[in-house]
Order: structure tokens, then C-alpha cells, then sequence
């Protein structure tokens, strides 16, 4: 009888797994209609509330949460003859049968006969959708993931061109130092790890350990010919995640990419993220010129009661000027406070002392927002020797310009409000003691620090990840277990303020608005507010 | 062929759900509620103190838009109570707050609340603000991720609220609410 469930199970159609997947994932069934179920006794939940993936998630393997924890269900999990090791399991159980399956998903009885909490829905499946969804359930988390066996795991980062060089040297560097340190092998842990996988009581964590390998994808020439050159990289040797990475404004083809094969890529450094927030494998630090458009835009209307007041937004018409005032026109659009006049400055021209004084004369803006580029931004200053025409209000972004520039530039920085959504160190200290530390030891204090503080971040995250995940090696799992783990993380000091949740993929949220201190002193800012949009 | 031989319905799996131990606790606590000013999922500007403590009984539970385990569990279950509560002379007011307002914003709570149909109240805020109301009535648990289900009662003018703490289902919830709300 077991052997013969076994073969239907097996011989399940594609069909069947795929209206299975689309059961787990979405909570419909074959034929489009959303699921029935009832949770705690009589509650009655549909649809995408009710779908499985809400608590078993994606990989199959669980989740602990809100002092309820739901099991693994893959199919090792669910009918293999050890569970022990598998997802949140802590000790073997009684293997599940189709029929009991089927039973336990309809009337919450396991396999042992035990009732499941009340939390587990009660579903009301047709005889087809059960039958799709326990296809669908052999056959989630039964193949290994790429990129690992039982000695090394895969990663890769991804740079190109595009990409300053200073910041494409810190990623490079950083991931090496750090892979290479791990591998060192200080804890004999190839060892413990070996021995660990020959007893049945050896400690997960151990067991878990792999030498990292690490491969650095040079893409090369124009974004457009990006997706034929990471296909033949993948296809030759798929790894199991992208590790932190640098390519410029070009990111979200990469973006793409490692949502095309379910790929995870953890902590990119980028601040053109994919415009969409939808995909599942992209954990990014933040909406970086997005963000910083945001905060501006809630900045400058927050609190501002000047209906009559004039906004001059200035961006160079790049890919990332662009995509800052899309986002600022669409959040200043909500609140409406002033006019708003918008100009383009070409990333090619370095405009005249008259073209500003044409502009600034022309608008009067009593807030000028300032994305430009660092020798536009050097000539603007130009009409600052008449300051009386200058706005009373400057702001500046981190992802366009740094505080060394505005520091140059001293009667504007007075006037000058600066979006800035990293750590703010006191006077004279580091504001990243944790990374640069590490820095400092490693003799790379040289290294851009922005880039090398976040690559370092991405190797820990995945690193502390790996660790927690124990032997379960899955991608969807370790985008799980960093939804948990990154959320208010102690791991990294580049950010005041982290978190992360379930299909959020957006690590920063907020950013400060520094009103510098003049001159070059060792006290950066007068004053800071942090805003969240 | 095996799902179809087992899905004949077992009569006592009720039942034996009964006899097991009640998944929550009630208790009787106080709580000072902070003057704290927060946002509902209108985007409007709403007084916790002024918006408790009408002349409605008030239920209030602590969620978060991105949680896909206990949280929606914890709003259908609330929708349910108030088509339990329906007959009750006293109208409930439902709240339910934010406990993640770093993502939680108005349009988020607003698109929550249209996706369960749930026509009560949802609040977020400034982080700082969230987090004193949340250790007020003792349900912050240092992370989101490590949330409490938890259910507050209190009738009109009361200086007491029953608290449930863990998931009960929606009748049990009622029969809570008739013995200890008025």
C-alpha cells in the first residue's frame, strides 16, 4: 500500500504539482477559486489568508513565530523516515502517508493520531485539490539546493563597470578577506563538521559548517548585454546565493536575474535598487535614492505651512536623478504644500555662473533641492557669493553628494539640510566601531568606507544566517531566516534604525536630516531629526 | 486515491480538540493608556486616551501588515467576534495597533484592513511613540517577530481590561467579552 502511494504520488503530473504550488502559495484552488478553511475552532479564513505558505513558508522548512511554531512541511519532513534534522523539527515523528496527509490537512489529526493546534486550518479541499497539493508537498524541498555539498558552499558577487571603482574594490576585497578568514580553518571546524555528520547526535551548527567559495562576476560593456552573460556564468556553475555586489545604476537587471532562478542576493551595494518592491529574492539595505527622495519630500512638507512658498528640485538626468524625482514628485503630490518647479540638468554639462543666477533669479525658491552631481554642484555654490540670493533652505542627499563636498562649500552649508541615512558618530568617533574594527585589523582602513562597512555587513548576515539554518540548505529558507534575523539586528552598525519583516526587502527605513556644523572640525552636524516615510 | 478514501469526516475530531487545554489565558490587569498621539489607516490624527475612552466598550489587539502567521489569524478572528458581538446592547469599538510602524503606514493599515474587510480602526505612528503604548499595556516583546497574540477588553469607564493572552476562537473570545464587558 506504501509502495503504492508512493508511485502516485510520484507519477503526479506536472499539472498537478503546479495547481498544487499555486494552493501552498496563493491559497486558490484548480480552477481559480480561493480555498476554505477554519482556524481556532471557528474561525473561518480564504484565500490568501488561508494559504500554507503563510506560516510554513515558502521553503516548506517552517517558522517559529509569536511563540507558535509551525513544522516543516516538505516532503523529507513529511514522509521521509528521519525528520530530525529537517527545518524546525526537533525530533523525529511519525511519517505521514498520503491518507494521513490528507487527514491532517482536513481534520488536523497527525500521523500519530495527535490532534495539530487549532492554529493549523482545517481545510475544505475538493478531492483534486488535495490530491495537486500533497503532489505538490513530495515534492517541495526534495531536491538539494544548488551551489552546496557536503564540504563547500557557492556564492558570487556580481560587479561591472558601471560601478565606481573605489566602491567595486571595497566589495571585492571585503567578501575575499572575509572568505578567505573564514576558511582559515582556526576552529578545526572541517574536522568537527566531519565528525559531526557520523554521529546522529552532532550538533547542527557544526554539522552545517562548508567552506565558502567565492566567485566575483565581472560583467562587462553595455546593462543590455548583462542577462546573456549571468545566464552563462549560472549555467556553468549555478551558486547557491549573490553575496553583496556593485554594477552602478544598472542593478535591477541583476535583479531580475536571481528572481528568474529563484536565486538569493543578499545586501547588494546599490542605491538604484528595482523600482518595485515586488520579488522574493533581493534583500536590499534601502530604497537608497528613493529613500532619500522620501525623506526629503516629507522633510520639506512636514510642518510646512507656506502654501505660497516655491520648491526648485534640481536632479542631473541620470538614471538615479531621475528615478529621485519620480519618487519625490509622487510623495510631494500626497501632501501638496507649495509649488514645485523641476529641472534637468544634463549629466554632460557643468552649467555657467549665469545659467544658476538665470534659474535662482527666475524661480526664487524659498527650498532648493540640490541632487547634482559634484562639479555642478561646486559651480552652484558660484552664486553663493551673493548669497542674499540663495534659498533659505538647501537640501542634499547622500546618494548624490558626500559631507566632505558640502563642507568645501561654506556659505552654502549653512543654509544646507542633508539627507544622510547611515549611523551618525559622535564627535571624533567612528561612526561604525563594529566594522571598522575589523577594517582596521585587516589593514584595509583604506578601503571607500561606505562600500567596504556594507559588504562586510552582507558576509556576516549570511554567515550568522547559514548558522542559525543549521544543515538546511535552501534559498528560500535563508531569505526566511534573514526576514527574522535582520529585523532590529545588532550584526551591523551602519544603520541607527534596521528592520525587516516577511516580504519586505527594504532594511533601512528612515534617514537623518543633519543640519551641518561649519568648517571642517571633528563635529560633522549641529543638529539631526530622524525621519521614517 | 488515498486523499479520497480520507476524507470522510471525523465526527469527534471536534471534540477532542475541546478537551484539550485552552490555548489562552485571561486575566484581569490595569493599565495606565499614555497621552500619545497616533495615526489611523486614514491618515488621520487620532488621540489614544480620547479614542479609548468613549462611551463604547472597547477591544484592542496588537498586529502588524507583514505578518503572515498568527496576525491574520488574530484579525479574522476579530472580524468574526464582531458578528458575534453583534446583538450585545453595548456597540464594540475595535482597534487594532500597529506593533511594526516602521512599515505599517496608513496606506499599509488601509489596503490591511480593505483585504479582511475589517471596518475598525488601525493605528501606527512614530516608532517611539508605538513603542511606549505597546510596553503600556505590556505587549512589546523586544521584536516583532516575537509577538504576543494578545486581546484587551475594557468596558465603558472601567479602570481594569481583561487581557487574553494567546488564540482563542471567536466564540470563546464572546463568551469572555458577555461575562466580563459591559
Amino acid at each position: 500500500m506504501l509502495v503504492c502511494t508512493a508511485a502516485v504520488a510520484h507519477a503526479a503530473s506536472v499539472d498537478s504539482v503546479a495547481a498544487g504550488r499555486r494552493l501552498y502559495l496563493e491559497g486558490l484552488g484548480q480552477g481559480g477559486n480561493p480555498i476554505v478553511a477554519t482556524v481556532q475552532g471557528d474561525v473561518a479564513v480564504t484565500g490568501a489568508t488561508a494559504a500554507c505558505v503563510g506560516c510554513h513558508k515558502r521553503s516548506g522548512l517552517g517558522v517559529s513565530e509569536g511563540g507558535q511554531r509551525a513544522l516543516a512541511v516538505t516532503g523529507p519532513a513529511l514522509f521521509g523516515s528521519d525528520t530530525s534534522r529537517v527545518g524546525n523539527l526537533t525530533r523525529s515523528r511519525t511519517a505521514y502517508t498520503d491518507a494521513t496527509l490528507a487527514r491532517a490537512i482536513s481534520q488536523g489529526i497527525a500521523a500519530d493520531g495527535q490532534i495539530l493546534d487549532p492554529l493549523m486550518p482545517r481545510y475544505r479541499l475538493n478531492a483534486e485539490d488535495m490530491r495537486a497539493l500533497i503532489a505538490f508537498l513530495h515534492r517541495l524541498g526534495a531536491e538539494p539546493a544548488p551551489g552546496v555539498n557536503e564540504n563547500e558552499l557557492e556564492l558570487a558577487t556580481i560587479v561591472s563597470a558601471e560601478a565606481p571603482p573605489g566602491e567595486r574594490e571595497a566589495v571585492t576585497t571585503v567578501l575575499r578577506r572575509f572568505v578567505e578568514m573564514k576558511n582559515g580553518g582556526t576552529r578545526q571546524e572541517e574536522k568537527r563538521a566531519a565528525a559531526s555528520r557520523r554521529h546522529a547526535y552532532g550538533e547542527k551548527h557544526v554539522r552545517a559548517f562548508r567552506k565558502w567559495k567565492l566567485s566575483v562576476w565581472t560583467l562587462d560593456g553595455p546593462a543590455s548585454g548583462w542577462p546573456a552573460q549571468l545566464e552563462a556564468r549560472y549555467g556553468g556553475r549555478p551558486p547557491f546565493a549573490i553575496i553583496s555586489g556593485a554594477t552602478g545604476p544598472d542593478w535591477p537587471v541583476v535583479h531580475e536575474f536571481c528572481e528568474r532562478h529563484e536565486l538569493p542576493c543578499i545586501l547588494p551595494v546599490t542605491d538604484l535598487p528595482a523600482e518595485s518592491a515586488a520579488g522574493n529574492y533581493t534583500v536590499y539595505l534601502s530604497a537608497g535614492v528613493r529613500l532619500d527622495a522620501r525623506i526629503t519630500a516629507r522633510s520639506i512638507t512636514k510642518g510646512y505651512d507656506d502654501v505660497d512658498g516655491r520648491i526648485l528640485l534640481l536632479y542631473v538626468d541620470d538614471q538615479r536623478g531621475r528615478a529621485a524625482q519620480r519618487a519625490f514628485l509622487e510623495a510631494w503630490l500626497e501632501a501638496r504644500r507649495g509649488s514645485l518647479t523641476m529641472r534637468a540638468i544634463d549629466p554632460g554639462s557643468t552649467p555657467t555662473y549665469k545659467d544658476w543666477k538665470d534659474v535662482i533669479h527666475r524661480e526664487r525658491p524659498d527650498v532648493l533641492v540640490a541632487w547634482l552631481l559634484p562639479p555642478q554642484l561646486q559651480s552652484l555654490t558660484s552664486i553663493a557669493s551673493s548669497a542674499g540670493t540663495l534659498p533659505r533652505r538647501i537640501y542634499t542627499a547622500a546618494s548624490f553628494t558626500d559631507w566632505s563636498s558640502i563642507h568645501a562649500l561654506p556659505i552654502f552649508e549653512q543654509r544646507v539640510l542633508h539627507v544622510y541615512p547611515y549611523s551618525l558618530g559622535a564627535a571624533g568617533l567612528s561612526p561604525f566601531p563594529r566594522e571598522e574594527a575589523w577594517l582596521r585589523s585587516q589593514e584595509l582602513a583604506d578601503l571607500e568606507r561606505i562600500p567596504a562597512v556594507e559588504a562586510l555587513f552582507a558576509c556576516h548576515a549570511i554567515g550568522e544566517a547559514m548558522a542559525d539554518m543549521a544543515d538546511n540548505y535552501s534559498r528560500d529558507y535563508l531569505i526566511e531566516t534573514l526576514e527574522h534575523m535582520l529585523d532590529g539586528t545588532a550584526m551591523t552598525t551602519i544603520f541607527p534604525v534596521t528592520t525587516l519583516g516577511t516580504g519586505q526587502r527594504f532594511l533601512a527605513k528612515g534617514a537623518y536630516v543633519v543640519k551641518l556644523a561649519p568648517g571642517q572640525g571633528t563635529a560633522r552636524y549641529l543638529n539631526s531629526g530622524w525621519i521614517q516615510p | 486515491m488515498s486523499a479520497q478514501t480520507s476524507a470522510a469526516v471525523d465526527e469527534h475530531a471536534a471534540h477532542r480538540e475541546m478537551a484539550a487545554a485552552p490555548s489562552y489565558r485571561v486575566s484581569r490587569a490595569e493599565y495606565a493608556v499614555p497621552d500619545i498621539v497616533l495615526t489611523d489607516e486614514q491618515g488621520q490624527v487620532v488621540d489614544l486616551h480620547t479614542l479609548l475612552s468613549g462611551d463604547r466598550p472597547v477591544a484592542v489587539n496588537f498586529i502588524f501588515t507583514s505578518c503572515t502567521t498568527i496576525c491574520p489569524v488574530m484579525t479574522a478572528t476579530m472580524l468574526q467576534l464582531q458578528r458575534e458581538l453583534v446583538k450585545e446592547p453595548a456597540k464594540p469599538m475595535f482597534v487594532s495597533i500597529s506593533i511594526d510602524p516602521d512599515y505599517d503606514s496608513a496606506t499599509m493599515l488601509s489596503a490591511y484592513a480593505k483585504r479582511f474587510g475589517a471596518d475598525w480602526t488601525f493605528l501606527t505612528g512614530e516608532r517611539a511613540d508605538v513603542l511606549k503604548v505597546l510596553q503600556a499595556f505590556s505587549a512589546w516583546r523586544g521584536s516583532k517577530n516575537n509577538h504576543a497574540a494578545i486581546t484587551l477588553f475594557r468596558s465603558v469607564g472601567a479602570d481594569h481590561w481583561t487581557r487574553v493572552e494567546g488564540l482563542a476562537s471567536a466564540r470563546q473570545l464572546a463568551e469572555i467579552w458577555k461575562k466580563n464587558v459591559s
